[in-house]
């Protein structure tokens, strides 16, 4: 093919452009949904007089922030080339167990330790299995979302878990900070602490290095397994907390809280660009993915589209994700 | 360990002698290498050659600890050693490396320089990377060796093959490997890029690195061992200086079909090498 295109005169211009497009591919596959993500806001911008107002701003921040902090975690896990889908059922557990501590007047404190103990536990779990039973992780999450969403349902007996108690942390969903909804600068601050770790810290450094060549990080002495129990636990762990931040948002707690999460969390890590297959993705995108998702969701309910119609545009907006993910090979 | 690159590895403290005495390694009721005793001059290269299943890959795993000997043992600089691992043969100066498993495809050069050994400052518990000292120390030690590599900050999946093996080889010698152990450093290069190696492995033999390589191209043997360690069956059938030697006997020695023995007068026989 060179040889060809250097035989037409001008034919060095289309060597360049081949170039150049493969630059652009390269950009769009790995930061082009936040070209949608421009465009849609500025179509809703227009197309309402709500979407850009300092009100919806912070309403759509808010909803993107609870899952956005799971998405932490969960980007982690995909950064070492591992899936974790057992974070909605976490949610729920240590949503439930801490709010019926909360309601039975213990100190929401001791309440939020308990979620995020339970779902450290459970991430724990999770990291052993892949570990030394050498299940792979997304069969292993699939395993402790059934058993901890059954254990969540077993503990509620199916109603829902409320008291004036809550009250205690409606702070974390309703309170602000200068105007900034609280959960949205704990997602923020997470996000900026996440950020540090992953780009400047040996840690960070291990972390990516495992999920490109775990092989290769393994004879480099890096504690390839060590590492994997450590980011399974964080994320659960992140994952216990978000079940904490919800019951907050929602005023009460039910066994069946995390089973929104599954998607949204998901869709958000891989649309950032994080690549199932390790090695790679960035934090940052997670979290700009995030709020693009809610972005969605708020920008379909002030146009008034059906309800049932958004999760088919969410499905859409994944495969697109993938898709664009795809064309970086 | 070595946190100065700056200053040029003195060849008298890396020159390292290294031996196996009486490796013995059974997968189920097979020997996949008997009684294996061989030494290794420091600053020799020396080749392992053989065919499939003759041991060269469970010899040299055994070698850098990633696989534990039945029976037999392993001297380094006069020292007895047992490795339970790979971090245990890198402690004791033994690096291996291999072009497909050595480097981390999105990292960049100078993170896969420094890959394990990340140069950090502390603050409390809290340890952060000192990015642009790496990258400064990646381009020096890299210069030292003269390997080329377009930019420390390129992803490593950029690189053609042998800036890969020179990058992996320079993080080896850069971590403090005194014994480098290659598996196959010249296959699926391109002639330049073999010369690139040879000339390589050149000017480590000349700093005292002591050398193994395995490969299964007799041309590259030729080219870049000083002395051919030929195995069959599991067993050590011949150790030939690689000056004293020809195609033809090593591929006699390989196939293990006896050849006209004209060159008694530099052979040496296994146990004395081991010797």
């Amino acid at each position: 093919m060179s040889a060809e295109t250097t035989a037409v005169p001008g034919g060095e211009g289309l060597a360049d452009r081949t170039v150049r497009w493969a630059k652009i591919s390269e950009f769009l596959a790995r930061e082009g949904f936040i070209i949608i993500f421009f465009a849609w806001a500025v179509y809703l911008t227009i197309a309402t007089d709500t979407f850009l107002t300092e009100g919806n701003v912070l309403i759509l921040l808010r909803q993107a922030a609870i899952f956005a902090i799971i998405g932490i975690g969960t980007t982690m896990v995909a950064i070492l080339g591992e899936l974790d889908i057992s974070f909605g059922a976490i949610l729920s557990l240590a949503g439930c167990v801490a709010a019926a501590w909360i309601v039975g007047g213990h100190h929401p404190l001791l309440a939020a330790a308990i979620a995020v103990a339970i779902g450290g536990s459970v991430g724990l779990v999770n990291g052993l299995l892949v570990n030394h039973i050498r299940i792979p992780s997304v069969v292993a999450t699939l395993g402790t979302l059934g058993v901890v969403e059954g254990l969540a349902m077993m503990y509620t007996r199916g109603s829902s878990i409320f008291g004036d108690g809550l009250d205690r942390i409606a702070w974390l969903a309703r309170g602000d900070v200068l105007g900034v909804p609280s959960s949205v600068v704990i997602a923020f601050g997470m996000y900026l602490v996440g950020w540090a770790v992953t780009t400047r810290t040996p840690f960070g450094a291990h972390l990516y290095a495992t999920g490109d060549n775990r092989e290769a990080a393994y004879r480099a002495g890096i504690p390839v397994q060590r590492l994997r129990l450590i980011v399974f636990v964080l994320a659960g762990a992140l994952a216990g907390l978000a079940g904490l931040m919800q019951v907050a948002r929602i005023g009460r707690a039910q066994s069946s809280m995390g089973a929104d999460a599954l998607f949204p969390v998901l869709t958000a890590v891989i649309l950032g660009g994080v690549s199932i297959s390790g090695g790679r993705g960035r934090l940052v995108n997670t979290l700009v993915a995030s709020v693009f998702l809610a972005s969605i969701t708020n920008g379909l309910i002030l146009l008034g589209v059906d309800s049932q119609v958004q999760r088919v545009v969410q499905g859409a907006v994944l495969i697109v994700a993938v898709s664009l993910d795809r064309l970086r090979r | 360990m070595s946190n100065h690159p700056q200053t040029a590895p003195d060849p008298a403290a890396s020159a390292a002698s290294f031996a196996a005495h009486g490796l013995w390694k059974h997968y189920g009721g097979v020997a996949a290498v008997r009684d294996v005793s061989i030494d290794f001059p420091a600053g020799s290269v020396t080749a392992i050659v053989g065919d499939n299943g003759a041991g060269k890959s469970t010899l040299i795993k055994m070698l850098c600890g990633a696989i534990q000997p039945d029976r037999g043992h392993i001297v380094v600089n006069g020292v007895e050693q047992r490795f339970t691992t790979p971090a245990a043969a890198r402690q004791a100066g033994i690096a291996t490396v291999y072009q497909d498993l050595a480097l981390a495809d999105h990292r960049n050069v100078a993170e896969n320089l420094f890959l394990g050994r990340e140069l950090v400052r502390s603050f409390g518990p809290v340890k952060v990377l000192r990015r642009a000292d790496m990258r400064r120390d990646a381009i020096a030690a890299l210069a030292d060796l003269k390997i080329q590599v377009p930019d420390v900050r390129r992803e490593a999946r950029t690189l053609s093959g042998g800036q890969r093996q020179g990058v992996a080889i320079a993080r080896a010698v850069h971590q403090g490997a005194s014994i480098l152990v290659m598996d196959e450093p010249m296959a699926a290069l391109g002639l330049q890029e073999q010369g690139r190696v040879i000339g390589l492995v050149e000017r480590l033999a000349e700093r005292g690195l002591t050398q193994l390589i395995v490969s299964h191209n007799l041309d590259h043997v030729f080219r870049l061992s000083t002395r051919i360690v030929v195995m069959r069956l599991g067993q050590l059938v011949a150790v030939r200086d690689t000056a004293d030697t020809d195609r033809s006997e090593v591929l006699h020695l390989i196939s293990g079909i006896e050849p006209a023995r004209a060159r008694s007068g530099a052979t040496r026989e296994p146990g004395e090498a081991a010797q």
